[in-house]
């Protein structure tokens, strides 16, 4: 071996050691030819040049391997065969962009149906996130619980299963429950109420108010931000009454003065100390206070008050459980405890039939959300829809758009651009255009969600948690990826199976278009979704319209509704006027205040007629009586009979129809017999259609029962809501219950805004202290029952027509477009002698053809998908077939109008111009 | 193939030097990978090939590209030596690159840019 040759495979040897560097697979692949070049160079430098020559060699090759090597690590690490080779993505986006201005109209389309797609998904994912998914504003939420009674009727509220149905538990219950419990690391009890102040100049003033006990604030981590909260003994009936304020109404009420605190406030009645001040980032819990209802005042609940001694339903507890119970551990214990509690204390929680009052709990963020998460589900899913067909509408744009493209495509791989590298570039394309659309997107979730705060009904709670913020940005910064890079992928893979000379040569001219199957697949998609959306707003809006139909059994133009709680009324009146005789029997006072506020009303002009009722129709009716018929035994327990107590005028002034027996007279007293009107529901359900005329029922009432002659039949009126349906309710005359708020109906051909000012000022003559609550018109109070639904099915229906409409412009546009690559065939076909009716003919039936198997699919789904609405609807089947097939023909018009221009234009082809261009 | 749209000629970008250059060598004979850096050094000049690891890189494009492909060797040939030849894709992409260029030399020349340089 020469000299020469061993210098050379010294130098391969220390070369190959610097080839070490590159990723392995690289150097299996290509390492024995970069060493024979090295060695041949090597070589010859050596051989002509010298030890300059060598060593300027050497720095050549160290640079070459450093310039290189990122390249190579960086496709071994991608797993791809290349590497950043023919243009950094840098100049892809660079020539992507340009591509893209060439056709801002593409762009602007693509980008716009990205964005709507994107921002309806944004919008109502913020809501999802800011209701179920954000964790309650306290330390260590999922250990907190709320706690109430359990009817032993339905334990899950609105058939959720793991959502007990809580109602409020009476005082003693919870003090004994608090006693014996052991799941517990602290538990406090919560009751709503209101209080009046007259301490600040505009005259007094109902607020709400919470008494609450004092483990509370320790629970939700709040110390007061001024003054203090409350002295264990303040607690206590014996101690002076004081105060907490909020944040807001320091501010309001007292402008931020910290001299607030130790100042009296004029309660009615009683004066009390306002002893402290919230902090500014107080939350009282949404399960109990919803936003609309957030108590300014904040009261010691005192146990020991004259008030909680009767086994009524007050509060609720609030508990933080102990480390390590779960709910359903504390469930079982708080259903034995309720168990004990029933044989031991039977007043107010055991039942004639054996059953007893349960107790229970839920999480507290379940219990804030309740059945929230249906709906938000539903309406989150209609946006998932709208962005699927969103995305398969960009990917039938982009598909056709590189279809016009392929052209350039073949010279770009021509030139050495491989196929990756042209995926590559229509991604790139793709990606920009998901930004943008994106960008577009989130600007109409800010609109979207600010509409949705603005009309969503207040009984979805956490609604002023709900915001954009980074969290849902990046949720619809990933989603926008997605979306156009799936849409993009679609299209790119599809087009760049060819190989590139084809491509060259038959660009443009081809019959039969490469793409037309997957085309055919994005628009009956399309099709396919819009009918699952319209099927589900037109299901929705089918309810409400049925919700609105309903006849509720009254006449309801011209009247006005009003509440006045007369057991605070003779408080007031009391107070105000302490000179009066002995007071009369309890019951008496409270049907002369009836008559006081109802005589007060109707002096008003303009009244034509006024009525009472202690229960108003879409209202909660507050009052069940537990009733017997004759052949009942004394435990027989009838469910979901509505009482009301009304005056002898309220059939007449409602405009409710009596239907058999007579109504009501002044001579129904309460010393006469004890007489009754049933409803027809009642009748049917309660009497099996027996003829109930005479008939006498009994009313329990503690050990007795008293008896009631049924003297007549009314049409059944709507209690809550019009989609419960008709329900069993009977009616007493006032003068024969004690009904301790009067509900005014006020008959007038006035304008509500006339009218209700001089009710009003009426009301001021009897209650000078308290406004009377609940002042407005019956229609008013109908179309808040029905705000959900409305809103329910103006969204899904909102979401539908850009649906519709987007997938109407796939269908226009993806046929439009293929006419345009077909002008030549539809020109051979007209001069080899076919009609221009065959033409059209041929045009329109292969559009309707995609879209009409679309619609087949998307009725398919359609019954698959409605079924999560049933629990929405009302008066209507899931899968209704009217709604089905008036969706259809909608869908067959649109689809129709659609292909129809493109199928003219088909037709108005010259085929001498055509073959011209041959 | 012609290049007959202007548009088309600017639609596409240019191919990089050192591409054409490799496929010009490529254009009258076969060569190994270090003939072909010899050839492309000599034309480039101050562009030139770094390296072997450069060149390989390079190599290994566009021979996924379908513009190269390996060639027989000789057969008295180093068997470690890759011997490289144009594919007919190759051969198109270069002559459309040369029309390209030429394409711009008749604008430099209708815009008199050349005048009294080149041929006229």
């Amino acid at each position: 071996m020469t000299r020469h040759s061993s210098a050379v495979t010294r130098a391969v040897r220390r070369y190959r050691r610097l080839l070490t560097l590159f990723p392995s697979d690289y150097r299996e692949t290509v390492s024995e030819e970069v060493c024979q070049v090295f060695r041949d160079e090597y070589s010859d430098v050596r051989r002509s040049g010298g030890a300059v020559a060598v060593s300027a060699l050497w720095l050549r090759v160290i640079l070459d391997v450093a310039v290189s090597l990122p390249g190579a690590w960086r496709s071994a690490l991608r797993g791809t065969k290349r590497g950043a080779g023919m243009g950094s993505w840098m100049q892809d986006l660079r020539v992507a962009a340009r591509s893209l201005a060439r056709r801002p109209g593409f762009a602007l389309s693509v980008a716009i149906t990205l964005g709507l797609g994107i921002g309806a998904t944004t919008a109502i994912y913020s809501v999802v996130d800011g209701v179920m998914i954000r964790p309650l504003p306290y330390d260590e939420p999922s250990t907190l619980v709320a706690v109430g009674a359990l009817f032993p009727t339905g334990e899950w509220r609105d058939g959720e299963p793991g959502l007990q149905d809580l109602t409020r538990i009476s005082m003693p219950s919870y003090l004994q429950f608090r006693e014996r419990t052991r799941s517990f690391e602290s538990l406090a009890a919560i009751e709503k109420t209101d209080v009046y102040l007259s301490d600040v100049g505009d005259g007094p003033e109902v607020v709400r108010a919470a008494r609450v006990s004092s483990e509370l604030f320790e629970i939700l981590g709040a110390s007061p931000g001024l003054g203090r909260t409350f002295f264990p003994e303040e607690y206590s009936d014996a101690s002076e009454d004081v105060l907490m304020i909020t944040y807001g109404v320091w501010q309001r009420r007292y402008g931020g003065d910290p001299s607030v605190v130790g100042r009296s406030v004029e309660r009615v009645g009683l004066p009390t100390t306002i002893v402290g001040v919230l902090p500014r980032d107080f939350r009282p819990p949404e399960a109990f206070f919803p936003s609309d209802e957030v108590p300014d005042f904040w009261i010691p609940l005192q146990t020991d008050d004259r008030r909680y001694q009767r086994p009524r339903p007050v509060a609720y507890g609030l508990g933080r459980l102990r480390r390590g119970t779960s709910v359903e551990q504390a469930r079982a214990e708080a259903g034995r405890i309720a168990a004990d509690l029933a044989g031991e204390f039977p007043e107010g929680n055991a039942f004639p039939d054996g059953s007893h009052l349960g107790i229970g709990l839920n999480g507290l963020h379940a219990q804030t959300v309740g059945t929230t998460g249906r709906a938000l589900g539903i309406f989150l899913g209609a946006a998932g829809l709208l962005l699927l067909l969103a995305a398969m509408n960009a990917a039938t744009l982009l598909l056709a758009r590189s279809l016009d493209r392929s052209r350039e495509f073949g010279v770009r791989m021509a030139l050495g651009a491989g196929r990756r590298r042209i995926v590559r570039l229509l991604l790139t394309e793709a990606g920009i255009l998901s930004v943008v659309g994106g960008a577009f997107g989130v600007l109409l979730a800010y609109g979207g969600v600010g509409a949705f705060l603005r009309y969503a009904p207040s009984s979805i709670p956490r609604l002023s948690t709900v915001a954009v913020d980074a969290r849902v940005l990046a949720v619809a910064a990933v989603v926008s990826l997605g979306t156009g890079i799936a849409a993009g992928l679609l299209s790119a893979l599809r087009l760049t199976r060819r190989g590139p000379w084809e491509r060259l040569q038959g660009a443009g001219r081809s019959f039969a278009e490469p793409t037309s199957g997957l085309r055919a697949v994005l628009v009956g998609g399309q099709m396919a979704v819009a009918v699952v959306l319209l099927s589900g707003a037109g299901l929705l809006f089918g309810s409400f319209v049925r919700i609105t139909a309903v006849d509720p059994g009254f006449e309801p133009k011209g009247l006005i509704t009003m509440s006045e709680n007369i057991e605070r009324l003779h408080r007031v009146r009391v107070f105000t006027a302490p000179e009066g005789g002995p007071p009369p029997s309890p019951i008496t006072a409270l049907w002369q205040g009836w008559d006081i506020v109802l005589a007060e009303l109707g002096a008003v002009p303009g009244v034509e007629a006024v009525a009472g009722t202690t229960n108003l129709p879409f209202q909660s009716p507050s009052w069940a009586p537990r009733l017997l018929l004759p052949g009942d035994t004394p435990d027989t327990w009838r469910e979901g009979i509505a009482g009301y107590a009304i005056t002898p005028g309220y059939l007449e002034t409602m405009g409710t129809e009596l239907l058999r027996g007579r109504a009501f007279e002044r001579l129904d007293g309460p010393d006469a017999e004890l007489v009754a009107l049933v409803n027809q529901s009642f009748v049917r359900t309660q009497l099996r259609g027996t003829d109930p005329i005479d008939m006498v029922v009994r009313r329990t009432e503690g050990d007795d029962a008293i008896p009631i002659r049924i003297v007549g039949v009314v049409e059944d009126v709507v209690q809550t809501r019009a989609e419960e349906g008709p329900r069993a309710a009977i009616y007493v005359p006032y003068t024969q219950y004690g009904g301790a708020v009067v509900r005014a109906v006020v008959r007038t051909t006035l304008p509500a805004d006339v009218i209700v000012p001089e009710l009003r000022r009426a009301a001021g003559r009897f209650n000078p202290i308290v406004p009377p609550s609940d002042l407005g018109t019956m229609r008013g109070r109908m179309l808040a029952t029905r705000t959900t639904p409305r809103f329910q099915a103006m969204l899904i229906g909102a979401f539908a027509l850009v649906a519709m409409l987007l997938a109407a412009a796939g269908l226009y546009g993806s046929l439009a477009h293929a006419v345009g690559r077909r002008q030549r065939e539809f020109g051979v076909r007209m001069a080899l002698g076919a009609h221009r009716a065959g033409v059209l003919r041929m045009v329109l039936g292969q559009g309707m053809r995609v879209s009409m198997a679309g619609l087949a699919l998307g009725m398919i789904a359609t019954l698959w998908f409605t079924r999560v609405l049933e629990s929405f609807l009302y008066g209507v089947e899931p899968n209704d077939p009217a709604t089905l097939l008036v969706v259809g023909a909608v869908l067959v018009l649109v689809s129709a109008a659609a292909c129809l221009a493109p199928a003219q234009r088909a037709t108005a082809v010259d085929p001498v111009t055509v073959l011209k261009a041959e | 193939m012609s290049v007959d749209s202007r548009e088309e000629v600017a639609e596409v970008e240019p191919l990089r030097p050192l591409v054409f250059a490799i496929l010009l060598s490529l254009n009258e004979q076969h060569r190994h990978g270090y003939g072909i850096m010899k050839v492309v050094n000599r034309q480039l000049r101050r562009r030139a090939l770094l390296g072997p690891g450069t060149l390989y890189r390079t190599l290994k494009e566009l021979r996924e590209d379908g513009l190269i492909a390996y060639a027989p060797a000789p057969t008295d040939a180093d068997s470690r030596r890759h011997y490289y030849q144009l594919t007919p894709q190759g051969r198109r992409a270069a002559r459309f690159e040369a029309a390209r260029m030429a394409a711009w030399v008749d604008v430099a020349r209708a815009s008199r840019l050349l005048e009294g340089q080149v041929g006229e």
